[in-house]
């Protein structure tokens, strides 16, 4: 397949069906986008240096009811007592798809949402206005068919984290768009955790959309877990709104998967905003992951730290595009960046492009980024006192690991992450099916 | 003959810098090395440790008769061989604890004894610490992160005394500190000593010697061994410094 026979394609993709004629309208418009828009390749600013064109290569299913890729497993996560909810081949898995959890919060499937709370969602999802959306935004839009919904109402305390479970389906050359919301209003808190996985060896392509609005003084925090087959790609855009003296954590890590990109959009539209993200990205044999960000601070007294790290083995390719946006008004701005890589081959390659843009004079902003090997020093020192090669080289890579898995401030998960962190750096966690996650096991229950 | 080096010639990136070094070390002796600036001192730890970079153009090292020139550097280690660095290195991240257990577990599983606990350990931890009257008060903080020139060199002490080497060479472990520090580094050092293992001290300066007390005194320079003495070498080195024996090697070509 061919950029243009994927254009092409979308038509036949296109079915919007039973929903609300706003909702087919507001599909349609989106359709016309991507078709405009044309799709992105690396000439592209935002796409320099991306392995994006691959996924133009494939000739796409969409997801069937009929063609169930798995039976949904219980994630062994639930020592962290999370509420589970399971989307596989691109819808959710439950009996009751939009459950009313405590002091009036909503969570569940946003297609049942659609229906429950039609007003809550047109107005979410008109929100972003047609002419800011990218292509894969723009084509998410047309085709979504399912995602997780959360609306927690003001001053309302989460009291367990939920986890969202998304396995890319077992049937050849998937496509899942998902389009997820999570609404908190002023003074609400809540955790998510977001885990990506494939159940199959086969070319499947997951592409997701979140929209996070975070009201005054609300408190969000979303880890996200990617463990896919090297043949999967997955694509995740996230964007963050923030309103005044709320405070967002975001932290990813990319175990495997063939092609994974986050995008991160953060608009600090409140003052005293305050934003953190947290990546890292464990790449080998022909992976490639790219991580790209764009922070812009609108207002004053808002602040922003970033730090992603990339282990890239073999042949894999990293990616960070870092890009941090003051605005005039944005005064007493604290901005950092960090990008620091390892790259063990000659044959691996990392490319990073951190880059502050700053129109404010009384900012207080940083960045950096490194690519280097490892210490060949530090190996010495410890090769000197009997540690072999390899377990140095281990513990080097974990020590560079670890406080980004430190940051995770759910112990369980913390746990099982470190264990996964580990696993993957002596190349024993090749990809979903041997992940301690497990969630491919049956006996699952939604909640 | 515990340690032995015969006519050993080596260089890097071309440039020869040992020419021929001899050395027998026994049991139980305190050997020192001393030498003006640039004369292949710390070549000649790091070649004995198996640092990467060196070509060894002639001769052998020989640990209880087996050489080490084929082993890798945690093979030598594992056979007894320690350096304690004259700048050690910091290691974010890693603890104290994670490397001295991945030190001494590899090295017992090298040796067919079964690994240290987490008990025996923290045990051996304690006594060694009270042996060498060197806390360990890192234990927890990554191995030498921001640790003090002279917390760095006891560190290397107390890591000595925790892995037990047959040969242990100290390459200008007293470059650095101040007289307390120095008799509390030697100080560790000398319990250390047996009857079993030797000690071999590089070093610029008598002042450590007044505290690790040598059985033999070698001069390095040009790459060679041009003079071996007992302790009162040292001591007319201090008092007439290096330029006589300049003057004696290069009187002699």
């Amino acid at each position: 397949m061919s950029a243009e026979k994927f254009l092409a394609s979308l038509e036949r993709w296109f079915q919007p069906g039973s929903e609300p004629p706003e909702m087919g309208a507001l599909r349609r418009a989106a359709l016309e986008r991507a078709h405009a828009l044309g799709v992105p390749t690396p000439k592209m600013e935002r796409w320099r240096q991306s392995g994006v064109a691959n996924v133009f290569e494939h000739n796409y299913n969409l997801p069937k009811r009929d063609r169930l890729p798995m039976s949904p497993g219980r994630c062994q996560l639930d020592a962290m007592a999370t509420t589970a909810m399971h989307f596989s081949a691109g819808k959710i898995e439950s009996a009751q798809p939009l459950q009313r959890l405590q002091d009036g919060v909503i969570a569940g499937s946003l297609r049942a949402a659609m229906k429950e709370e039609p007003e809550l969602v047109q107005r979410l999802l008109a929100e972003r206005g047609l002419d800011k959306m990218g292509f894969f935004n723009a084509v998410n839009m047309a085709l979504f068919t399912d995602g997780f919904f959360l609306h927690v109402p003001k001053n309302v305390v989460l009291a367990r984290p939920i986890q969202v479970i998304h396995v890319l389906g077992e049937y050849r050359d998937a496509l899942e768009n998902l389009r997820n919301f999570v609404v908190l209003e002023e003074g609400a808190e809540a955790t998510l955790l977001f885990c990506d996985h494939s159940s199959g060896r086969e070319y499947g392509f997951a592409s997701s959309v979140n929209q996070f609005q975070i009201g005054p003084g609300a408190g969000f925090k979303l880890y996200r877990v990617q463990n896919l087959s090297d043949e999967a790609a997955c694509f995740h855009q996230d964007f963050f709104t923030q309103q005044e003296n709320s405070r967002l954590f975001s932290h990813t890590i990319g175990f495997n998967g063939g092609l994974l990109r986050g995008e991160t959009h953060v608009d600090l539209q409140g003052k005293g905003a305050d934003c953190e993200f947290v990546g890292l990205s464990l790449s080998s044999r022909g992976q490639r992951m790219e991580n790209f960000v764009k922070v812009e601070h609108q207002v004053p007294h808002c602040t922003s730290r970033e730090v992603f790290k990339n282990i890239v083995d073999d042949y894999a390719r990293g990616l960070f595009n870092g890009h941090v946006l003051v605005h005039p008004d944005a005064q007493k701005t604290e901005a950092y960046q960090n990008n620091s890589n390892i790259v063990l081959t000659d044959k691996a390659k990392m490319s990073s492009r951190p880059f502050l843009e700053i129109y404010a004079d009384d900012v207080k902003c940083s960045h950096g980024s490194s690519v280097g090997q490892l210490d060949d020093e530090a190996l010495f020192y410890m090769r000197q006192r009997g540690i072999s090669e390899e377990n140095a080289r281990l513990l080097l890579l974990y020590a560079f690991a670890a406080d980004v898995i430190n940051q995770i401030d759910i112990e369980p998960l913390r746990r099982q992450l470190d264990d996964m962190v580990k696993k993957r750096l002596r190349g024993e966690l090749p990809s979903c099916e041997d992940c301690v996650l497990s969630c491919s096991q049956p006996e699952f229950e939604v909640l | 003959m515990l340690l032995e080096i015969k006519d050993l010639c080596a260089g890097i990136n071309g440039k020869e810098i040992l020419k021929g070094v001899n050395l027998q070390i026994n049991k139980g002796e305190v050997h020192a090395i001393m030498g003006p600036n640039g004369t292949g001192k710390s070549t000649l730890a790091s070649i004995i440790a198996g640092r990467p970079g060196y070509d060894i153009t002639r001769g052998d090292i020989l640990l209880n008769g087996k050489s080490l020139l084929g082993m890798p550097p945690e093979q030598r280690a594992q056979e007894g061989i320690f350096l304690g660095f004259q700048y050690p290195v910091e290691i974010p991240g890693v603890s104290m604890a994670s490397f001295l257990r991945a030190a001494i577990n590899e090295t017992r599983r090298y040796r067919g004894q079964l690994p240290l606990g987490a008990v025996a350990f923290a045990r051996q931890m304690k006594e060694k610490e009270e042996m060498v009257e060197i806390k360990a008060k890192m234990k927890n903080r990554s191995v030498n992160e921001g640790f003090s020139g002279g917390e760095k060199k006891k560190n290397e002490i107390f890591q000595l005394a925790m892995l037990e080497p047959k040969v242990a060479i100290l390459d200008e472990t007293d470059s650095g500190l101040d007289i307390d520090a120095l008799r509390i580094v030697a100080g560790g050092v000398n319990k250390c000593k047996t009857e079993e293992n030797a000690t071999v001290v590089i070093t610029h300066y008598q002042r450590l010697l007044e505290y690790i007390v040598p059985n033999y005194v070698h001069i390095l320079y040009g790459g060679r061994v041009v003079k071996t003495g007992g302790r009162e070498l040292s001591l007319e080195l201090e008092e007439k410094g290096y330029d006589w024996i300049k003057a004696q090697v290069e009187g002699e070509e």
